[in-house]
């Protein structure tokens, strides 16, 4: 990633029927799927699902707890896509906010839910910004 | 939590050190550890619409973040942590500390 690069944010409003918002955030819990707590595949994974959402990354960090559990994130041009692991309940909850017309966050999700693979899934939708 | 705030005082939402400010102030105030230095980086400055700052902070509870739309001075806050805290306060600050008009929030319990 460039870090002097700038970079323009994605439209602010999207138009979903009648309704007008800034971007679309996924709340999502993946349970006993593939555990992985090394930084640099966490890095790769992220970098992956915000290219598949079509998203540009700008910054990433992870860091791995002790003795287990893993946070990263990758601060997008749209947003963010974070994860955050507790491995010792087979448990990992992952954020994806995106803005924009152009940025797809169910690819970044359909991307994740095949590299951990879990067996049970819950998805919220959040439609942030929506005008009053 | 997830707290959206409309019509954010310009000057505030358009400063580091108020944003920086921030962070330390709600991790202080909601009683959450703040772990290394927060992220925070600047897009769009060559853009009329669609420039401001976004922050990621990690906490030993999980982590904060946000996300600023300055044309429209909205400010995106949303804080997860498995460490339960007073959303009230966190809200009456938050809404005060960028003199937001308006707010939304949604408590999502996992």
């Amino acid at each position: 990633m460039d870090k002097n690069k700038k970079s323009k944010r994605s439209s602010f409003e999207i138009k979903n029927k009648k309704i007008k918002f800034a971007g679309v955030h996924l709340i999502a819990e993946f349970w006993d799927g593939e555990i992985i707590e090394d930084s640099k595949k966490i890095e790769k994974i992220l970098i992956g699902a915000a290219k598949a959402a079509k998203n540009t990354p700008l910054k990433i960090a992870v860091h791995k707890f002790n003795p287990q559990g893993i946070t990263g994130v990758v601060l997008l041009a749209e947003s963010h896509i974070s994860l955050h692991s507790w491995p010792e309940f087979n448990y990992l909850a992952v954020d994806i906010f995106t803005c924009g017309e152009n940025t797809f966050p169910y690819k970044a999700l359909g991307y994740l839910k095949k590299k951990f693979k879990p067996k049970k899934i819950e998805v919220k939708e959040i439609k942030r910004g929506k005008s009053f | 939590m997830i707290l959206d705030l409309y019509n954010c005082d310009p000057k505030i939402i358009r400063s580091k050190k108020k944003i920086l400010e921030y962070i330390d102030k709600i991790c202080d105030l909601i009683k959450i550890k703040k772990y290394g230095k927060a992220m925070i980086k600047r897009f769009g400055e060559t853009s009329s619409w669609g420039k401001g700052y976004s922050f990621f902070q990690f906490i030993t509870e999980s982590s904060i973040s946000g996300h600023f739309l300055e044309p429209e001075n909205i400010a995106y806050l949303n804080i997860f942590s498995y460490k339960p805290f007073n959303e009230k306060i966190a809200v009456d600050f938050s809404q005060k500390f960028f003199k937001a008009k308006k707010f939304k929030k949604q408590v999502i319990f996992h």
